[in-house]
This record gives structure tokens, sequence and C-alpha cells, in this order.
């Protein structure tokens, strides 16, 4: 089939023998790149495969294609070629296998113009697309999964072994769901900001996780809950979850207890500390970390840093609450998933809470004054 | 004494006292600290935007914001960019940071959190970027998307190079879609347009008529009543136009090919 004259075609064999090596490699790869358990790399590992060009892209047989580009269905190869003989085409009529594309497809130039572009996309629209026919929707080469992930194999090494998967890369428009493959606005050729896209799906009711648990409709969560975390705020869903998958539970980044009660050590709050100091949970007395403090004791150290310490959820939404700090109203306990009242009320000094899993108790930090000794020792 | 005592210890709490984030405009006041390099330095330089990374070390984000500013603060050598990191920080973790982002402006360390405290600082990294004149202009915590692109916006918003809607393009980008009727449909006018012009006119229009099937376009009849009128077919022409004049009634091709149509009709034997 034809080409842009000034460039060499790859043999005959390379074409042939590509899928064959590409998913050797691509197994090879996913063994290697396997992710370790606690975290979900973002920036991962990608390999660039060459630019297909002359006999690799000549069409399918009939029989095998679904799908067909316009002129080459009509048998108008003149439209693209210079000259109409499907048997002898010759030579693409420009200079580009891309300005070919887009004497049609002036649609997808437009695109090009926005702020990060695909390297593939920019080098030769022939790297991802057929420009004859195809078994896949939009011509391209294979399904757009493996096609992604023959490029960039981090990705795919995530797809294919995280415990925990995603369901939004293999439906619908699987990774073009979510990514713009030609060019974007938004970094990593995100059609739109995180939140954008995730709060586009997930606000549904009785949408389940993988393990079969509920999932929040989180566009009533937030809309009935003003005070959000700041990266919801900042539609940054991206900043606590890996959406390609992940060995942490609600595809999460990185480790964080499931459970109400769990025995302080950092690494389990991995993912908090990712962005909070650590040392608002480490240190026990403080007068600049936190305002949850009586005192000097901090309460965080109080409540977390122990054997059967509280975990953030114990207190905080992660998402969306009604009140600042996102301090829950109540919080489920106990295996039957039991609404527990936090009884929090904010005061000029401090705080109390009030009939919740211990009596009443208040806190002051605006004076050295404690309700309790000051010093290390949680209350148990 | 004891009364002095605790007056000197309430007084203490209160200067180091969190939780009281300063809001834009709020005065920063020009801490002097210790800098990692060795002496002393100013947290803000008097006359410049001053763009403050709280990072700290061990930590994946702080390390690929640092890395990334690094980069960007290269090309604004015009701007006072500063990291600041806890006091009790290892100096030699400080140091492997500094190397393994490139990052070449001062590092301050923020003994006893004292800075850490007064600025409310809740998480790493936190950036604060403080105008000419020593106030507060913004506070970009973390972001994992687009974090530089959005610090760059507010640094240049304070700066006056971009103005509101700038800033908010920056703060949530146009979408990108993947696909477009109208994109679609403008591609197979594009390949009707071809077939007219290789005299291919039934070819042409049935191209075209599935264009206006995927989605009605201004070019989309236009083209339809050029090929009908070079069929001679004057009446779907006109018709046609008209269709496309209601879609873009500023094209003024549209009525020059109506009036070609009519005037070949009238010449026709």
């Amino acid at each position: 089939m034809g080409r842009a004259s000034a460039t060499p075609a790859l043999p005959t064999e390379s074409a042939m023998c590509r899928p064959i090596h590409a998913a050797a490699m691509f197994l090879a790869l996913v063994l290697a790149a396997a992710p370790q358990p606690g975290s979900a790399a973002l920036r991962t590992e990608l390999k660039r495969t060459p630019t297909l060009r002359g006999p690799a892209l000549k069409p399918l047989p009939p029989s095998e294609a679904k799908h067909a580009m316009a002129p080459f269905q009509a048998g108008q190869c003149g439209v693209c070629h210079v000259k109409n003989d499907p048997l002898k085409p010759g030579p693409i009529k420009h200079a580009s296998i891309n300005e070919e594309c887009f004497s049609c497809h002036d649609d997808v130039k437009e695109l090009m113009g926005h702020r990060y572009k695909h390297v593939s996309a920019k080098d030769s629209c022939t790297d991802c697309h057929n420009p004859h026919n195809s078994k896949e929707p939009a011509l391209l080469h294979t399904d757009m999964v493996t096609l992604c992930t023959s490029c960039h194999v981090g990705i795919g090494a995530q797809v294919a072994s995280s415990r925990i998967k995603h369901a939004a890369i293999h439906k619908d428009k699987k990774c073009s769901n979510c990514h713009n493959p030609h060019a974007a606005n938004v970094e990593k050729l995100l059609i739109g900001l995180p939140f954008n896209l995730c709060v586009n799906c997930h606000s549904k009711d009785g949408m389940t996780s993988a393990d079969g648990k509920p999932m929040p409709n989180y566009a009533k969560l937030l809309s009935a809950n003003a005070v959000w975390h700041d990266p919801v705020k900042a539609k940054d869903c991206s900043a606590c979850h890996r959406t390609h998958g992940g060995e942490n539970y609600r595809l999460l980044i990185a480790a964080y207890p499931e459970s109400f009660y769990a025995p302080f050590d950092k690494k389990n709050y991995a993912l908090c500390f990712g962005c909070h100091n650590e040392k608002v949970v480490s240190e026990p007395v403080t007068t600049t970390l936190t305002a949850f403090r009586d005192g000097s004791r901090n309460l965080h150290y109080v409540h977390v840093a122990r054997e059967r310490g509280r975990t953030c959820r114990a207190c905080h939404e992660v998402h969306a609450a009604k009140q600042a700090k996102r301090i829950r109203d109540n919080v489920p306990y106990g295996p039957s998933g039991w609404l527990l009242n936090i009884g929090f009320t904010r005061t000029a000094t401090g705080g109390t809470c009030t009939k919740t899993c211990h009596d009443t108790k208040s806190y002051d930090n605006k004076s050295l004054l404690t309700s309790a000794p000051s010093g290390a020792a949680p209350v148990q | 004494m004891r009364s002095l005592l605790r007056l000197a210890l309430w007084a203490s709490l209160v200067l180091a006292r969190p939780g009281v984030a300063l809001e834009p405009g709020d005065r920063v006041d020009d801490l002097e600290l210790p800098a990692l390099g060795g002496g002393k330095a100013h947290l803000l330089s008097g006359g410049t935007v001053a763009v403050l990374v709280f990072a700290r070390v061990g930590q994946d984000h702080s390390e690929v914001a640092l890395k990334d500013f690094a980069a960007r603060a290269a090309g604004r050598p015009d701007l006072r960019w500063v990291a600041v990191l806890s006091g009790d920080t290892p100096l030699a973790e400080a140091r492997a940071l500094v190397a393994a982002t490139g990052w070449r402006m001062p590092v301050l360390l923020d003994a006893g959190d004292v800075l850490y405290g007064r600025l409310a600082v809740k998480l790493h990294p936190t950036v604060f970027v403080v105008d000419r004149e020593g106030r507060l202009a913004a506070v970009e915590p973390f972001r994992e998307i687009n974090y530089g692109d959005r610090l760059m916006a507010r640094i240049q918003f304070t700066l006056g190079e971009i103005g509101r809607a700038e800033l908010a393009e920056a703060e949530d980008p146009k979408a990108a879609e993947t696909h477009s009727d109208e994109g679609l449909a403008r591609s197979r006018v594009r390949f009707a347009q071809k077939l007219l012009e290789a005299g291919m006119l039934e070819q042409a229009l049935a191209e075209v008529q599935k264009s206006l099937a995927i989605a009605p376009t201004g070019p989309g009849y236009v083209l339809q009543g050029k090929i009908l009128a070079r069929q001679g077919k004057c009446g779907d022409a006109s018709r046609a136009f008209d269709v496309a004049l209601r879609l873009e009634p500023k094209n003024g091709e549209i009525a020059v090919e109506k009036d070609r149509c009519a005037a070949e009709k009238g010449r026709a034997p």
C-alpha cells in the first residue's frame, strides 16, 4: 500500500512478527513491572513502539474487517493516494501521513492544538490507526487496552496484575473513557480534571465496588455536604485514587486501614501522610501542629497513636461533610454498621464530644490548663 | 512568680498557635530562618513575588513537586523561590532531596515548625504565593494533576500577567472530548468535497447525506446544494442552500451559490 514517498518501508516480516513480539514483550514486562503491595505508581514505564509504515498498514481482508475508512470502502484510493488503482495506488498525496489524514479530519487537527499532545499522535496517526480498515472501532490496530499498553507497559502491568480492578478500563470507550489519545488540556491527556470524569460515572445509586461493597452516589453526597476535602475541591481524585488498578482497597494509591480500629504504624497511613504531616499524629505534645489538642497535649496522638488506635475515619469523613475539618455526624461501627454518633461541637477555645465513644469530653487549645495530665501516655 | 510563668507559657502558646490560617491579603512575616547552605536568610525579598514551597523529605509528592517547580523556576528568575523544610529534618536527607530534584534556590529550615504553625500549613507540599508588598496572594496545596500549571497561572495572576478568565481556565481546563458528531460529519463533508472535485457526483451526494445524518452542519448543506446544482437540480439545491443559510446566516458564499444555480437554470435551453 502507498506511503509517504520519503518514508522507508519496514520489511513485511517485521509487520507479521510484530504482534507476536509485542505480546511476548508485554507479558514479560507485565511480570517484571508488577506493582508492589501498598503502592500504585502514577509514573510508570513507557516503551515506545516503532512508527508503523508501509506494509504494516495494509488493509485486512474484507471478511475480517468490521470497520473501514470511507474512501477505502468506496474504493476511492485516489482520495489519499496519487493513483486510484487499488493494486498500485502509489504514495500518498501529502508530504506526511498526518497531513494526509488532517486533510479530511480537521477536527483532530484542531484537537492537536491542545496543551498536552500524545507523542504518537504527533508523530503519525498510523501508529494507532489502520488507514484502511480494522476489526476495531476508530480503525485501531488492536483492542484499545492492548494497543495503549503496548507502549504504556507500566500501566499495562497495573491493569493486568492489580488486586483491585477498575471496571471503567474495559467497558464502553475503555481508555478513552478518561483520556483523549490525541491531545488534551489536562496532564496525562485526561479529557478533563479527574473529578469531572470520576463523578460523571460515580453519580448513580446502587453502584458497587469490585468486592461487592456499596459505593456512594458522589453527586448526591457532595451536594449534601458543603465541606469538601481539599483534593475533592481541586477536582483531583487522582491525589488519592489510582484508577488503572491497585493493591489497596478503593483503588487508593497507598495504604490506609480499612477498619475502625488499627494499631498505629505510619506505614498503615501512607495515604494520609502522603500530604498530611505525620507529626500531627506522632508527636504527643505540640503547640503548633494541630488545633485538636488540650493545651499542648496532642489529641490526635491520644486517639490514633496506640495499639487499638482509632483510624482517621472514626472522626473524619473523607470526601465531604457538613462540619469544618469534615468531622462526621456519625460513623458506622461494628459488623452491622450501626451508626455511632460523634456529637462534636466546636467551641471558641476548642471543642466538645458528647455521648460518643466516651463520656462527654472537652478540650481547650488556647490555654495550658488541660483537662487531663499532659504527657505522652494516651488515655485507654 | 507563678503567675508570670503562666503568662509566659500562655503567650508562647498564642504566638505559636496553629489553625489561624492567613487569608489572601494578610501580611506574611518576613522571618529570618537558618538556610540549608549555612547562615540565615530572609523568607521574602522586598519588591519581588515570593513562591514559598513547604515540603518534606521522604515524601513522593514533595519530591515530584520540587522537581517540577525547579524546572519552572529556571524560566522565572524574576521570582523569589524558597523551599521550606521542617527544622528537625536531617541535613543529609534535606541535601539528598535538593540533589534529587535539581532545586537550586534557597532552602530554609523552619526551627520548631514555627512558620508552619503561623501559616497553618496542613499539607505537604503546599505553596504560598506572596505578592510584592509581602501580602499572601494564594495558597496552593498539592495536586496530583496540573499542579505546576495551576501554580504558574496563580503566579501570573498575582503579577497581573493574566486575567481572571485565564486563571479560571487553568484551574478547570476546557474538556477535550475524544469524539464529536460534528467532527465526524465534517470529515465526511471533506471526503464528499473531494468526490465532487473528482466529478463523482452520485458518490459525493451519498457521502454528504451520510454526513447530514450524523450531524446537520452548515458546510454539509452547502455542499449538498453545490452537488445538486451540478446535477442541475436547482430547486433541490435551493432548498439545501436555504437550510445552510439558516445555520450559517453570515456565510456569503451561500447566496452566491444559490444565485449562480438560478442563473444557470435561467440560461438552460
